[in-house]
C-alpha cells in the first residue's frame, strides 16, 4: 500500500513540476528579437488615421526609417501637403522634431504623442519590453479564440512612456495582440489593439494597430504599415542634415 | 393725525431711555447696512473696471461655440481637445462694430498656448496672446509695465515675456531669458501638425492689473501666433485610403478583431530589399510648392475681436444690436460680456463677492432681528399704559396709529442719524483707502486697494428697510397690548 502511495506522490510532483510558470524574462525578451531588426536597417510607409469626437478625420502618410542597431529611426510626413517635410529624428538618445517652414528643431520626447494621434513617439522605436519592464503577475486568459497570458508589468526606470503595463500575450506564437496602458496612479490611459503581423525573415513585426485614448471617448488611431524594407539605408539618413536636406 | 403725532412725540420724550437704546440700534444697523451695500457696489465696480479698463473690454466677439469661451481660452475642461473657432466674415465685423454709435475702441487678439523649448534643458509651457501692438496700447494703455526691453511695434516680429513667464523657464529648465534673445517656441500638435517659430524676446513686462492666469500671458506678434495657430490659408487632406487603413476603427469589440485565425492575422511579406541610393532618399518629398502656397498665414484670422463702449452701461443694449447683425447677415458668431471674456478668475471674483455680499446680508438680518426685538420688549413694557389709554377712551386704532408713528419717528430720525453716520465712515474710507491684504481680499475688492463710496441706491434700500421693520416689528407687540383688558391693565399699573 506504501508503494502505491509513494508512486501517486512521485506523479502529483511530476504534474507540479510540468506545471511550472513560463520564463517571462524569455519571453520578453522574444518579443524584443521578434520585433527589432538589429544587424539590418528597416523601412516602411505607415498611414496613420485619427478619430476625434466632433473633430474631421485626420489623416497622415509617413515614411519611418529605422536601424534598431543604434536605436535610431527617422519619421518624414509626406502627406497632407501642408505638413509635408515635418520630421522626427531620434539619435543618441534624443529627439527632435523639423518644421520645415521655420527650418527649426526642436526637442520632443518619447513620451509625447506623435502629432496629435493617440500613438507616442515611442511607439515607432525598437521594441525594449525585457529592458524597461519587470512582470509583476500573470493570469492565463482568452482574448477573442487566443489563448492568451495576461501579464501585469512595472517599469524598472522612468523613462518609458508608461510606468505600468498589462500585456495580452499569445501562448503559441509569443507575440503581444492587446496593451492596456496605465499612468503612475495607475489610471488606464491607452489601450493598444495589435491585430495585423507580418512574418519578415525569422522576425514577426505588427503591421496593424489601433490605438484606443481610455482618457477621451471616442479617440482612437490606426497606423498602417505598408511597403516594407530592409534594404540597407545611407548613415546620412539618421541625421539632422538629410531632414534638412530633404526639404531643400 | 396731528393730536396722534403730538402723542407720539411726547410719548417718545416720556421714555428718554428706551428711545435712546432703541435709536442707537436703528441708527447702527442702518449705518451697518449704508457701509456694507456702498462698500459692495463699489467694489463690483471695481472689478468690471479693472477688467474691461485693462484687458477683456466690455464686449468680447468670437466665432459661435458650443461651449464657454473665454480670453484665455477654453473654460470647460471637457472641451479641452476643442479648437478655438476664428470670426468668420472678420472685415464685415470690424467694419459693423466700428461703425456702432456706442463703441468706442477696438482690438483683436489671438489666443492659444505653446511650448517655449531650450532643447535637452526641457520646456516651458506658456499662454500667448497674438496682438496688433498700435490697438492693443491704444485700448489698454495703462495695463503695460516694462521692466526691460521695449514694447512690440506694428509690423515687427517678437515676443514680450512676462515677469511670471520668465521666473517659470528659470525654474523648468535653469535658463535665463534676457531681452535680445532668440527662443524656440512651438505649438502643442494641433491639426497641421507641429510649427516651430524662432522668435526674439523684445521685453519682459507684468500687467499691472492682474491675476493668476494674466500673470502666465505673454503678448507675441499676430503673425508668428498665426502660424502656431495653423491660421493659413487652406489645408489639404486629400489622401487616398484603402479600407484596410480605416478597417480597424469601427470595430464592435475589443475580443471580435481576435476571433479569426491566425492565418487572418499573420501574413508572409514581400520584403523589397533594393539598394537605397541617398540621392532617391532626397526627393523622397516631390514637389513642395503647394506646401508652400497653402501655408501662408490669414492675415484675416483672429480668434476675439474687444470691444470698448463709450458707456458701460449700454453693454446689453450693444451686444444684442451686434447679435442682430449677425443673425441678420448669417454670420456664425457670438457675443460675451466682460465677465464671460475674463475667464474664471471674474467668475471667481463674483463668486467671492456674492459670498461676502451673503456675509453683509447676515449681518443686517442679525441687526434687524435685534431692532425687532428691541421693539417688541419697549411696547410690551408700555401694556398697562396702554390700557390706562384705552380705560379713558382711546380706540383700538388710535393706539396702532400712535405706536407706528412713534416708531416711524424714531426710524426717521435715527435711520437718518444713521446715513450720516456711515456716510462719514464711507468719506473716511474713501480718502485713507482699505488696502487688500491679501489675494482673496483682492478679488473681492477689484484691485488692491477699495475706495468706498457711498451709494445713494443702497441709501434708499436702508431706509426702505428700517421704515418696514419698524412697521413689522410694532405689528405683534401692538396686538398683545390690545388684547390685554383696560381694568387689568391698569390693576396691573
Amino acid at each position: 500500500m506504501k508503494k502505491y502511495i509513494a508512486l501517486l506522490c512521485l506523479i502529483l510532483a511530476g504534474f507540479y513540476l510540468g506545471a511550472e510558470e513560463p520564463d517571462f524574462k524569455e519571453i520578453l525578451t522574444e518579443i524584443d528579437n521578434n520585433k527589432n531588426f538589429d544587424d539590418r536597417d528597416f523601412s516602411c510607409m505607415n498611414t496613420i488615421v485619427s478619430e476625434k469626437p466632433d473633430e474631421d478625420t485626420s489623416i497622415k502618410q509617413f515614411k519611418m526609417f529605422r536601424r534598431d542597431g543604434e536605436d535610431k529611426f527617422v519619421l518624414l510626413i509626406l502627406k497632407p501637403e501642408t505638413e509635408k517635410g515635418q520630421g522626427y529624428l531620434q539619435a543618441e538618445g534624443n529627439i527632435w522634431f523639423y518644421d520645415p517652414e521655420s527650418r527649426k528643431f526642436a526637442h520632443s520626447s518619447l513620451k509625447e504623442n506623435f502629432q496629435e494621434s493617440d500613438a507616442k513617439n515611442s511607439d515607432f522605436r525598437r521594441s525594449s519590453l525585457s529592458e524597461d519592464y519587470k512582470v509583476d503577475s500573470y493570469i492565463e486568459g482568452k482574448l477573442g479564440k487566443y489563448d492568451v497570458y495576461i501579464v501585469d508589468l512595472s517599469a524598472t526606470n522612468d523613462e518609458v512612456t508608461y510606468p505600468y503595463r498589462k500585456l495580452w500575450i499569445d501562448k503559441d506564437n509569443h507575440i503581444v495582440f492587446k496593451s492596456e496602458d496605465y499612468s503612475l496612479t495607475k489610471r488606464l490611459m491607452r489601450t493598444s489593439l495589435y491585430v495585423g503581423y507580418k512574418k519578415i525573415l525569422d522576425k514577426i513585426i505588427p503591421t496593424k494597430m489601433l490605438f484606443i485614448d481610455e482618457l477621451t471617448e471616442g479617440q482612437k488611431t490606426q497606423i498602417t504599415l505598408k511597403g516594407i524594407s530592409l534594404a540597407d539605408l545611407p548613415d546620412s539618413v539618421f541625421t539632422k542634415s538629410y531632414i534638412e536636406r530633404v526639404n531643400r | 393725525m396731528a393730536v396722534i403725532f403730538r402723542i407720539a412725540i411726547r410719548n417718545l420724550r416720556e421714555h428718554k431711555a428706551k428711545t435712546l437704546i432703541i435709536g442707537i440700534i436703528i441708527g447702527l444697523g442702518i449705518a451697518i447696512l449704508v457701509i456694507g451695500n456702498s462698500m459692495m457696489e463699489t467694489a463690483s465696480r471695481g472689478i468690471e473696471k479693472s477688467f474691461t479698463e485693462n484687458f477683456s473690454g466690455h464686449i468680447m466677439i468670437s466665432g459661435r461655440t458650443d461651449y464657454t469661451l473665454s480670453l484665455f481660452g477654453l473654460q470647460n475642461p471637457s472641451s479641452i481637445n476643442e479648437i478655438i473657432p476664428v470670426i468668420p466674415e472678420y472685415t464685415r465685423v470690424l467694419e459693423y462694430v466700428r461703425s456702432h454709435p456706442h463703441v468706442e475702441k477696438v482690438t483683436s487678439q489671438i489666443t492659444g498656448r505653446a511650448m517655449i523649448s531650450f532643447e535637452d534643458k526641457g520646456n516651458t509651457i506658456v499662454l500667448l496672446f497674438g496682438i496688433d501692438p498700435e490697438s492693443y496700447r491704444n485700448m489698454f494703455p495703462d495695463n503695460i509695465e516694462i521692466l526691460d526691453g521695449e514694447l512690440l511695434k506694428t509690423g515687427e516680429e517678437g515676443i514680450l515675456l512676462s515677469e511670471k513667464t520668465v521666473r517659470e523657464i528659470k525654474d523648468d529648465t535653469k535658463t535665463s531669458v534676457r531681452v535680445g534673445d532668440s527662443i524656440i517656441i512651438h505649438n502643442i500638435p494641433g491639426p497641421a501638425g507641429m510649427k516651430i517659430r524662432e522668435v526674439p524676446v523684445k521685453g519682459i513686462f507684468r500687467f499691472i492689473y492682474s491675476n493668476e492666469m494674466l500673470d502666465r500671458t505673454n503678448l507675441i506678434d499676430m503673425e508668428n501666433h498665426r502660424v502656431l495657430s495653423a491660421m493659413t490659408v487652406g489645408y489639404s487632406s486629400e489622401i487616398e485610403l484603402d479600407d484596410a487603413d480605416t478597417a480597424l476603427l469601427n470595430f464592435e469589440s475589443q475580443d471580435s478583431i481576435f476571433e479569426g485565425d491566425t492565418g487572418d492575422m499573420m501574413e508572409e511579406s514581400d520584403i523589397e530589399s533594393k539598394t537605397v541610393s541617398e540621392e532617391s532618399l532626397l526627393d523622397i518629398l516631390g514637389d513642395t510648392s503647394e506646401r508652400t502656397r497653402l501655408s501662408q498665414t490669414d492675415s484675416g484670422s483672429w480668434h476675439f475681436l474687444l470691444v470698448k463702449l463709450k458707456n458701460p452701461s449700454s453693454i446689453k443694449r450693444v451686444m444684442s444690436d451686434i447679435n442682430i447683425y449677425f443673425e441678420k447677415e448669417g454670420i456664425p458668431a457670438q457675443t460675451a460680456d466682460w465677465s464671460t471674456s475674463a475667464g474664471m478668475m471674474a467668475g471667481l471674483a463674483l463668486s467671492v463677492q456674492s459670498i461676502f455680499n451673503i456675509i453683509i446680508l447676515i449681518i443686517a438680518v442679525v441687526a434687524v432681528i435685534i431692532i425687532m426685538n428691541t421693539l417688541v420688549i419697549s411696547i410690551t413694557e408700555r401694556t398697562s399704559e396702554i390700557g390706562t389709554m384705552r380705560a379713558i377712551g382711546a380706540h383700538k386704532g388710535f393706539i396702532r396709529k400712535m405706536i407706528i408713528l412713534e416708531t416711524l419717528v424714531i426710524s426717521f430720525i435715527f435711520g437718518t442719524s444713521g446715513i450720516i453716520f456711515g456716510s462719514i465712515i464711507l468719506i473716511i474710507l474713501n480718502l485713507t483707502g482699505i488696502p487688500a491684504a491679501n489675494f482673496f481680499l483682492e478679488i473681492i475688492f477689484g484691485g488692491k486697494v477699495l475706495h468706498p463710496a457711498l451709494s445713494i441706491i443702497s441709501v434708499a434700500q436702508s431706509l426702505l428697510i428700517i421704515f418696514a421693520i419698524g412697521i413689522l416689528a410694532s405689528m405683534y407687540p401692538i396686538a398683545v397690548a390690545l388684547k390685554i383688558q383696560p381694568i387689568r391693565a391698569i390693576q396691573k399699573a
